[in-house]
């Protein structure tokens, strides 16, 4: 299976680019998977699975901007260790089911530095699973599909999990601007 | 609020969430990882599917059944010994035992103790005069250094889904095992048997065994 992987990385161009990557990010990368496994030989395997990942990914990091791979590998890394911790423990994991489409928009919200700040530090507070789904979608620019394969979830968890985001994001910003006014 | 503008808030989010990870130090990563991505750096050749590799995965083991079938045919035994020069190896389901061949002119005792030029960086860190071994370590990187009898050399290697490769080694025949942590490379040097055991690779394991010279 794993050279099946590997010959899904078509050029030289690719693996050579496949490896700057490891060598840049592999240390970054084990301490993202130190955080969740606290163990070295699991969080080394963590690594390679991520890499793995990566190249199921079918090159598509190469296509994501440079200054964006750093977070695209975060996430990869951390939810490669995730899934691992739960093979160890043989944990069935959770999955959304209901098909809910992603229906809000923020395009009424108040835009400025302090509203910018508040956004900012409230998105970080949102569970890492729906904040991971946004920036596969929004920031990397991943399909539906695309994300959820990266994820190891069904496209409606993905997608579920868009929306409890964007939800909580938009309750949280129409409390704040009632608060203002 | 554009999409543009929330992706540069979210961008934001990360970064401040994984910024205890920007300067992570470096981690030394253990040989059987190295190992791992190593494999997938060199893999060449061209795109096969899963199907084909299916096809070449059955073939292989056809052969193999094959082979098996008429070695134990013509053999009519169930272990295979090959006499290889400087090692018998007697080869079981499990485990591989190998002896040393051709010790008759070699000496009965240790009559002199070879060393090896450890690479940069490895300090000797144990020494054990009975069984004339030395350990060398840097970091989480070892190698054991030992020397043994001709005569007396006897050994068992976990063998089951590994291979034993035969090598030459200055002219001297040699054999290398590599387990998933760790390897061993075994020279016959015509007077001794001479082993590395350790987390070295095996072109390391062989440039140190070529070091080989008699302590003074």
């Amino acid at each position: 299976m794993l050279s099946f992987y590997l010959s899904l990385l078509e050029t030289d161009e690719e693996k050579s680019e496949f490896e700057r990557l490891y060598l840049t990010y592999r240390s970054r990368m084990f301490a993202i998977a130190m955080r969740y496994l606290h163990n070295t030989h699991d969080a080394e395997d963590a690594v390679q699975h991520a890499f793995l990942k990566i190249i199921d990914g079918k090159t598509k990091i190469f296509q994501i901007d440079a200054h964006k791979q750093q977070c695209y590998l975060d996430i990869i890394i951390r939810n490669a260790s995730i899934d691992l911790h739960k093979k160890n423990k043989r944990v069935i994991p959770f999955e959304f089911t209901e098909n809910i489409e992603d229906s809000f928009s923020f395009e009424s919200m108040v835009e400025g530095k302090a509203m910018k700040k508040k956004l900012t530090d409230f998105i970080i507070t949102l569970p890492d699973a729906q904040r991971e789904a946004l920036m596969m979608t929004v920031v990397l620019k991943l399909t539906y599909p695309e994300a959820a394969m990266q994820l190891n979830i069904t496209e409606t968890a993905l997608r579920s999990r868009i929306y409890q985001a964007r939800k909580s994001i938009y309750r949280h910003m129409e409390k704040e601007r009632s608060e203002n006014d | 609020m554009t999409d543009a503008y929330f992706a540069e808030i979210l961008l934001d989010a990360h970064k401040q969430l994984h910024s205890e990870f920007d300067n992570a130090p470096e981690h030394k990563f253990s040989l059987r990882h190295r190992r791992g991505m190593k494999k997938l750096f060199k893999q060449n050749g061209t795109a096969c599917s899963e199907k084909c590799e299916h096809k070449i995965r059955i073939s292989k083991k056809l052969i193999y059944a094959a082979v098996i079938i008429v070695t134990a045919v013509l053999l009519g035994i169930t272990a295979i010994a090959v006499a290889t020069g400087g090692f018998r190896f007697d080869s079981k389901a499990e485990y591989t035992k190998v002896l040393s061949e051709g010790w008759e002119n070699a000496p009965y005792t240790y009559e002199y103790f070879y060393m090896v030029d450890a690479p940069d960086g490895f300090q000797l860190t144990e020494y054990n005069p009975d069984f004339a071994s030395s350990k060398y370590q840097s970091g989480e990187e070892y190698f054991i250094f030992s020397q043994s009898v001709k005569r007396d050399y006897n050994a068992t290697y976990n063998t089951e889904g590994y291979t034993i490769e035969e090598l030459l080694i200055n002219d001297r025949k040699a054999f290398f095992i590599s387990w998933e942590d760790t390897s061993v490379i075994v020279c016959d040097n015509g007077d001794y048997i001479l082993r590395i055991i350790g987390t070295l690779s095996k072109e390391q394991m062989v440039d140190l065994l070529k070091t080989a010279k008699i302590k003074k």
